[in-house]
């Protein structure tokens, strides 16, 4: 099927045609495939007869999720739904997609339907729509593109289909869930489907704009299928008739697109104009645009400027990472995230790798928590091909791997990954000769990546050509051979280019100065992405810079909005500073009960000149901390009060905690809690609330999140070997699983306490169901936790 | 129909957050008007509903042409005298969850904040959908019912979302333990009848 060769007219809404054959819309529709196979017949024939080339199986909820209850099997009704299609087709000689909407539950970590899950749900579709004989699949009024993807990897690694998507986008050119336009498009186009475009939501004119930006950022053949307008929400009519939707076509005729038809609100008559509308109309081939792309699900980077890489995401010398690693703490991971998104990295390297930890369970977990909090696209980090495949499969959007080299085996190993997922990769100067010296050497390593890579269809915009930075203090004739080597794969190769650029000024004082300049340096001779912590004020600000001069950031715009602030700033901060010392004698009580967290982290770091770590814990945090949870437990402050002391003295319990680290002391904990919000249930920001204050007390929390199964709470207790575990549950409907995990606990014949909370909870109710204690707020916790590990 | 907020009332926020009159600091004065600032910026209403006949029969209240009966004592009498009724969902959004998600990393004070501004905005914002619909049809709408409610299953939020299409004409769905997503949504029901 080439999509380009002719313009393919589709159908319009089955929905609506169904009710007004007086079809008995139960609770699944697609039941109506084996109960009344005429009717649905019937509608295929109507779209038909009017000159649809492609129509599409009702099948839309036809998956494992919606159907359960059905007394039909999810193939069935899916080859059912193929045959009466089929049949309806043959006379017309048209073709036959499989519709297939979404899975009607949310994907981890929002909801708590498991990408594997929706994977086998697809599966199950996509494998009895190829065996009953359709054309092609077709996922349609999508609104999460990691869910889409699910969908295509099963498709792709099941069937030989040709495979369409188009999702559901509201007027903010985002999806329900936030999926963005281009970050769809992107990801797509890098997954290889065989079209792309929209459907349902809005009319043409509102889908328009964001069909052209589908052009922009993909050379695919595009769909459109849009409502007759915008409905009336409380009579379900939509405003458009059938010569008005065919007349607000035309643009997407003019631009090309591959396949036109509508969506709900459109029927035969609609499908009928489109139809006179179309003659003559053919589908553009676009030009291949030579900008590289990398997504998240709801953001874009196109390369076109220098972007930074934060690498603040890796356990290699960071002392507090590993242990947050070790103790599974993935808000410790996710807020390194948001504090380099905040300081303006653009994309984020993740590495989490670490002797004897299951790096692959790690990865995927980190992924999927990262990209519900930030937005930046990803760069996939590890040396194991299995740990970068399996963050490949989960990651929503088009990531950067790091990396290849020039080694066969490890490109024959990687290259054919990267391409599978449509992932851009970086390619490191080196193979197992080490790093040569000169520019030439390693011009020579990147050509040899280049080639193997063009084998493998990874196009060269796609590869990111690491040229690697030496220590000027061991190396320092070869800085130059780093930056000609930068200036030599692009022009020669066409490559963009990435470059860790820190390790310049090892073993050097005032790094900085060296720092900025090679980085100053590396833009100037090409540098596309540098890898830096993007914390620093000084390299972002060399970076920053580097845009005005060379006119990038036009009339200054950037530079002139971000550091008049932070100079607005820095004058404010100075006279923050005189008024608190003239004000003078607060103690780190009191900058806790105000919530005062910077000066709570001062005043802990000016303590540590002459008291002992634990000593400033013990008698200066927490007793503060207590006075704060005895106003509270009073009702005297409320809760967000409370938190925000507690917050406070995070502060100051993270500076002990770095001064700790920095001076190879044992970790200040007063000992470890599993918490976890039970299985079934997805709120949990009570058990969060409970976190923040146990670790404020010095108490080393394993969060497992939300939606926790018993085993897992078990195997966690048993291998941090804790003595108490907290349970959450919100709703009524999950507490059986509090009880469940409870008596699993107490089945594994573990030596620890259990403690439970939550709104439908009661004291009484808490020990019927094999409790230890109830705590009734955060405060409780931390009482229990004293009682049970010692203060 | 479109229905404009505006997350304003401090005292109804401070209410959901269990205020109890004490002093409040600098810093969560601050964070309650970063909060209010922050709702307004990221709630975005999503929403469905329908007017359909309604039938009293001895189980409960069937609803007509939809395969559906309300079950139980409690909707019966919450409907009684009442022949039509409106059925809605109502939502702020995917993007208020996500942010209350980050927030309780970054700044958990401004995560409770946050929910507390988003209790307050789905039942303002029901509010607002009920008085246009009383415009819209010139009729008297009821107080608001939902699954869960006394004795009516909390499973009914199934045939809510189902007969109101949620998911398409919303973004709103379902888990099997009836828990809906976003999660600062209502569904509910609620009489309609002419002015006496």
């Amino acid at each position: 099927m080439n999509l380009f060769d002719e313009l393919i007219i589709l159908d319009g809404a089955m929905g609506t045609e169904l009710v007004k054959k007086n079809a008995p819309m139960g609770h699944l529709p697609e039941e109506l495939n084996i109960t009344h196979p005429e009717l649905i017949k019937e509608v295929h024939r109507s779209y038909l007869e009017k000159g649809t080339k492609l129509i599409y199986t009702c099948s839309f909820g036809a998956n494992a999720y919606k159907c359960k209850g059905s007394k039909y099997s999810v193939p069935e009704i899916i080859t059912a739904s193929v045959k009466n299609a089929r049949e309806a087709a043959e006379p017309y000689g048209a073709m036959v997609g499989l519709s297939m909407g979404t899975i009607g539950d949310i994907l981890e970590p929002f909801g708590n339907l498991k990408f594997d899950d929706a994977y086998e749900m697809y599966k199950e579709m996509v494998v009895a729509g190829e065996k009953a004989g359709a054309d092609c699949l077709v996922f349609e009024t999508q609104t999460d593109l990691l869910e889409v993807k699910a969908g295509v990897l099963a498709a792709k690694e099941n069937t030989h289909l040709p495979i369409f998507v188009t999702m559901t986008f509201e007027s903010n050119g985002r999806t329900f869930n936030g999926t963005l336009v281009e970050a769809m498009a992107i990801t797509l186009t890098a997954l290889k489907v065989d079209a792309i475009g929209v459907n349902c939501s809005l009319g043409p004119d509102e889908l328009l704009p964001f069909v052209k930006r589908m052009r922009e950022v993909s050379d695919l053949p595009l769909i459109v299928k849009p409502n007759a307008g915008l409905p009336d929400p409380a009579t379900g009519a939509y405003d458009m008739g059938p010569e008005e939707f065919a007349e607000k076509m035309v643009p997407f005729l003019e631009m090309g697109v591959s396949m036109v038809g509508g969506c709900c609100g459109t029927a035969p008559e609609y499908i009928e104009a489109l139809v006179k509308k179309a003659k003559g109309f053919k589908p553009v081939k676009p030009e291949r645009n030579n900008k590289s792309y990398l997504s998240s699900g709801r953001e874009f980077v196109d390369v076109t400027r220098v972007h930074v890489v934060g690498e603040r995401i890796n356990p290699t010398g960071k002392k507090l990472f590993k242990e947050a690693l070790l103790n599974h703490d993935i808000d410790y991971v996710k807020a390194r995230a948001m504090e380099q998104a905040e300081a303006g990295a653009e994309i984020l390297d993740v590495n989490v790798g670490l002797p004897k930890i299951d790096e692959e369970g790690l990865m995927v977990e980190v992924v999927k928590e990262l990209q519900s909090v930030v937005d930046l696209p990803l760069q996939i980090d590890s040396s194991s091909a299995a740990v970068i495949e399996k963050a490949l499969r989960v990651y929503n959007g088009k990531a950067l791997v790091n990396s290849v080299n020039g080694e066969e085996k490890v490109l024959d190993t990687i290259l054919p990954i990267a391409a599978k997922y449509g992932a851009a990769v970086i390619g490191l100067t080196m193979d197992s000769d080490g790093i040569p010296e000169t520019a030439e050497k390693r011009v020579a390593i990147a050509g040899r990546i280049v080639k193997k890579c063009a084998e493998y269809g990874i196009e060269p915009k796609d590869i990111y050509i690491d040229c690697l930075t030496l220590a000027a203090s061991v190396q320092q004739k070869e800085v130059r051979e780093t930056l000609n080597s930068i200036r030599e794969v692009k022009a020669r190769y066409g490559v963009h280019t990435v470059l860790g650029v820190s390790n310049i000024s090892f073993g050097l004082p005032k790094r900085e100065y060296i720092n900025t300049t090679f980085l100053t340096l590396a833009m100037e001779a090409g540098l596309d992405l540098p890898i830096i912590n993007p914390n620093n004020a000084a390299m972002m600000g060399a970076v920053d810079a580097y845009h005005v001069l060379w006119n990038i950031d036009t009339s200054g715009n950037h530079y002139v909005e971000k550091y008049a602030a932070i100079q607005e700033q820095e004058k404010n901060a100075d006279k923050g500073a005189a008024a608190a010392t003239v004000s003078g004698e607060l103690t780190i009580g009191d900058y806790i009960k105000k919530g005062l967290g910077d000066s709570a982290a001062k005043a802990v770091r000016a303590l540590l000149e002459t008291r002992e770590p634990l000593d400033i814990v013990n008698n200066e945090l927490i007793p503060a901390l207590d006075r704060v949870g005895a106003e509270f437990e009073k009702g005297v402050i409320f809760l967000p009060q409370l938190l925000s002391s507690a917050t406070a003295a995070e502060s100051g319990f993270n500076v002990i905690k770095e001064y700790m680290a920095a001076h190879n002391a044992a970790t200040v904990s007063k000992g470890k809690i599993v918490l976890a919000t039970v299985k079934g249930d997805v709120h949990d920001i009570g058990k969060n609330i409970v976190k923040t204050i146990l670790e404020n007390y010095g108490y080393t929390v394993i969060d497992l999140g939300k939606d926790v199964p018993p085993e897992r709470v078990v195997e966690a207790a048993r291998e941090h070997q804790v003595k108490l575990v907290g349970l959450s549950a919100l709703m009524t409907t999950t507490v059986a699983s509090m009880e469940e995990t409870i008596k699993m606990i107490r089945d594994a014949g573990l030596d620890c306490k259990v403690m439970v909370g939550g709104a439908v909870l009661t004291e009484e109710f808490a020990m019927q169901i094999g409790a230890d204690y109830y705590s009734k707020d955060a405060k409780q916790s931390a009482d229990i936790a004293k009682l049970v590990l010692g203060a | 129909m479109d229905i404009k907020l505006d997350i304003t009332d401090r005292s109804e926020i401070l209410r959901y957050l269990g205020y109890r009159g004490s002093e409040i600091t600098e810093v969560v004065e601050n964070t309650i008007q970063e909060g209010i600032a922050l709702s307004n910026k990221l709630i975005k209403i999503g929403m469905t509903y329908r007017f359909l006949n309604i039938i009293e029969r001895e189980n409960g209240i069937e609803v007509e042409g939809e395969h559906f009966t309300l079950t139980g004592k409690a909707i019966k009498k919450h409907l009684k005298g009442y022949d039509r009724a409106m059925f809605f969902c109502l939502t702020i959004g995917s993007a208020f969850d996500r942010e209350v998600e980050k927030q309780m990393v970054k700044n958990p004070t401004l995560a409770v904040i946050l929910n507390a501004c988003g209790i307050q905005a789905v039942e303002k914002a029901c509010d607002a959908l009920q008085l246009k619909a009383e415009e819209e049809t010139g009729m008297k709408t009821g107080v608001r019912f939902s699954p869960g409610y006394g004795d009516l299953p909390l499973s009914t939020q199934k045939d809510f979302i189902r007969i109101l299409n949620t998911e398409r004409l919303a973004g709103v769905t379902i888990n099997e333990n009836y828990l809906m997503n976003p999660r600062k949504t209502v569904t509910a029901v609620c009489g309609l009848k002419k002015e006496d």
